[in-house]
């Protein structure tokens, strides 16, 4: 099966500051009950939206300006936490394509990987600076081409990292792993046969 | 030839190829799966016409939505009903071995993974939940993955990951009396940050390691992922092949010595080549408890709260969001809050000798829950409840007022009935602090060992175990 390719993705932005953003609060366990992701873009932050709510503001994934928005830009380490996909196929769902951050769980970075969901890693200092820059102009234009490694924000382009074999499985609609899993089926086999050691519910 | 991190043997062993610069096809040799991360993962296998590869490798247990008081099927909550029913189906029709409710041998995955003797040394586990790491205190690569992941696993018994580095951390000396494996945790993520363990596998070792018990080093394993690493473990010994000995899918006598060979090969080297090296010393530890809501956000017991942002190594907002969330002052003590209730549980801390240390410290004193305190207790599997049952622990602490549950993940992360209400406050042997954790968005979760939940639940506040059970050298 062919999945689709990530490579020139625009719109607008949403800031959302806060370093160690958990998986719990993009998406609380009570949402994880059901049998399927296709909810999961209705649920993201339920809880930070009420709590934001009570305290007078509204929080950036209902604030009508940020509405239509499809980058994310955050802070270091977001993403901590439970390994639940459901937080990136919420964010999703919601309609982000790229996330900008100093830095990712693992976890969730490699589930956003998975789902075709590029998360882009760039210095404090030019994370806080277009989270300024949006949060000033909410209409500024973010255009990223992943082929090209260009990521323009208001007109001024940013070095950004993304592991260029990533880069790759993005740009060449690769990303979705099972195919190139399968394909060595034979080596997986001798692999299994290799092993000094033998699990088996037999 | 430089010497080899046991994470690095075992990973080059399990790599099948190089997908591509950096991103290794890797064997994994237990696929652990649980209700709540794999239903979607079984139907886009359906989705694709694909099967499950190697079913005698992957086994399920039921334990996140699963309620610990109203046990009967169908459940209350119609949610958690279809999950365990879609759970039961996909395994049926999959051939996956089940460890159900009805067979008594149901428990939270990451405890009955080592309870079955799966869990062995020099083999790559992965399951779709964080704290999967538990599985590396035996020595094996465990790790947490997501849905598309799981599914990954399921069709082809392999994933693509990239490897990681290593840092060891070395905890040399004694431990003081009332300081144990959580509080060596706490106090390794409250020195590297909550975040310090990105790109790291940890690797625990020094003198507090070696003489470390198979369930200590399963608490300090588990809550790697706090601290970022999305993977832990310490190398094999003679306590780890004990304890592994005689369980129903461990080695069979004659593949014993085959497999201990195998077990001894895969130790890290003594001149192996890590990418960090840290030291701690047991005697700089003290009883610890966290006070906010990320896991580096903690105290020892015997200090104050940090008194500004720089105190607590935060951002100014982090450090009031995290202040005004938990409802505490900066610079206040922490001992003498008062707490709602106290969970005694969750896959850090629910194994026998977790609930045993609990009931030798109330016992020696005839020490009764507080009033207006609710404390839980819910052993981590079917079997330890029932092992806990034979010792007389269960008995012994019903009578001093702990109410008894039947084993899952309760209070740990608000899936099932067992949640806060409201801005509760909570003293919890489990392992995340974060913002609405326990189920309600304003309920707030303190962590620290099963000693000082203790001390909480028997003086109805946040204490020093040390004092109130008289602890000393």
């Amino acid at each position: 099966m062919s999945s689709l390719i990530v490579n020139q993705i625009s719109g607008r932005g949403l800031p959302l500051i806060g370093d160690d953003i958990d998986t719990d609060r993009i998406m609380p366990a009570r949402y994880l009950k059901e049998l399927t992701f296709s909810n999961l873009g209705k649920y993201v932050f339920a809880d930070e939206i009420i709590a934001a709510e009570k305290k007078g503001f509204a929080h950036p994934f209902v604030a009508p300006l940020f509405q239509g928005a499809n980058f994310l830009i955050v802070n270091s380490n977001f993403g901590c936490g439970s390994s639940r996909e459901h937080a990136p196929q919420g964010i999703k769902r919601w309609g982000i394509d790229c996330i900008i951050g100093i830095s990712f769980s693992e976890i969730f970075f490699s589930n956003c990987y998975s789902i075709g969901l590029p998360c882009l890693t760039v210095t404090p200092q030019i994370a806080e600076e277009i989270q300024t820059i949006i949060a000033a102009k909410t209409e500024t234009q973010i255009s990223l081409d992943l082929t090209a490694g260009k990521l323009i924000v208001a007109g001024q382009a940013y070095p950004y990292l993304l592991d260029p074999g990533l880069q790759s499985a993005f740009t060449t609609g690769n990303w979705d792993q099972t195919k190139g899993l399968l394909d060595n089926e034979k080596l997986i086999a001798k692999k299994r046969q290799e092993l000094p050691y033998l699990i088996s519910n037999l | 030839m430089m010497g080899k991190t046991l994470y690095s043997k075992v990973f080059d062993l399990h790599t099948v190829s190089e997908l591509k610069p950096g991103v290794f096809q890797l064997f994994i040799g237990l696929h652990l799966i649980h209700e709540v991360t794999t239903p979607q993962a079984f139907a886009m296998l359906e989705e694709r016409g694909l099967g499950v590869k190697y079913p005698e490798l992957t086994f399920a247990t039921i334990d996140h939505i699963i309620p610990t008081k109203h046990t009967q099927r169908p459940f209350l909550d119609i949610l958690s009903e279809d999950m365990a029913s879609e759970l039961e189906r996909n395994v049926k029709k999959a051939g996956i071995r089940y460890f159900s409710p009805q067979n008594g041998e149901q428990g939270i995955v990451h405890v009955i993974g080592p309870e079955q003797g799966l869990t062995q040394p020099g083999i790559t586990i992965c399951c779709g939940d964080s704290h999967t790491a538990t599985h590396g205190a035996f020595g094996a690569i465990a790790f947490g993955i997501g849905t598309s992941q799981v599914r990954d696993v399921l069709a082809t018994q392999t994933l693509a990951t990239q490897k990681l580095k290593v840092r060891r951390i070395n905890v040399n000396g004694k431990l003081a009396p009332g300081v144990y494996a959580k509080d060596v945790i706490l106090y390794i993520i409250n020195k590297l940050g909550a975040n310090g363990g990105g790109g790291y596998a940890y690797e625990y070792g020094g003198e507090v390691f070696d003489r470390f018990t198979m369930e200590e080093r399963m608490t300090v394993c588990n809550m790697s992922i706090e601290g970022s690493a999305r993977c832990g473990y310490v190398n094999p010994d003679q306590i780890t092949y004990d304890f592994i000995k005689g369980r129903p899918y461990s080695p069979k006598e004659s593949e014993w010595d085959a497999r201990l060979k195998y077990w001894e090969s895969i130790k890290s080297d003594p001149d192996a080549i890590y990418d960090d090296v840290v030291n701690y010393r047991a005697e700089d530890i003290a009883p610890m408890v966290t006070w906010g809501i990320g896991l580096d956000q903690s105290i020892s017991i015997d200090s104050k709260l940090p008194a500004n942002p720089e105190e607590a190594k935060m951002n100014l907002a982090g450090f009031t969001e995290a202040m005004e969330y938990m409802q505490f002052q900066p610079g206040e003590k922490i001992t003498g809050k008062k707490i709602d209730l106290a969970f005694l549980g969750s896959c850090t801390n629910a194994r026998v000798s977790d609930f045993k240390l609990v009931a030798e410290l109330i016992s020696q004193n005839n020490f009764k829950v507080a009033k207006g305190v609710q404390a839980l207790v819910v052993p981590g599997s079917q079997k330890v409840k029932v092992e806990l049952e034979k010792l007389g622990i269960l008995a012994t602490l019903a009578n001093a007022g702990f109410e008894i549950r039947e084993p899952g993940c309760s209070m740990c992360l608000g899936m099932n009935p067992d949640q806060l209400v409201g801005d509760q406050l909570c003293a919890s042997t489990s392992n995340r602090n974060y913002k609405g954790r326990m189920g309600s968005p304003t309920g707030r979760t303190l962590i620290m060992s099963p000693a000082m939940v203790t001390a909480a639940a028997v003086t109805g506040e946040i204490q020093d175990c040390r004092n109130i059970f008289n602890i000393k050298n």
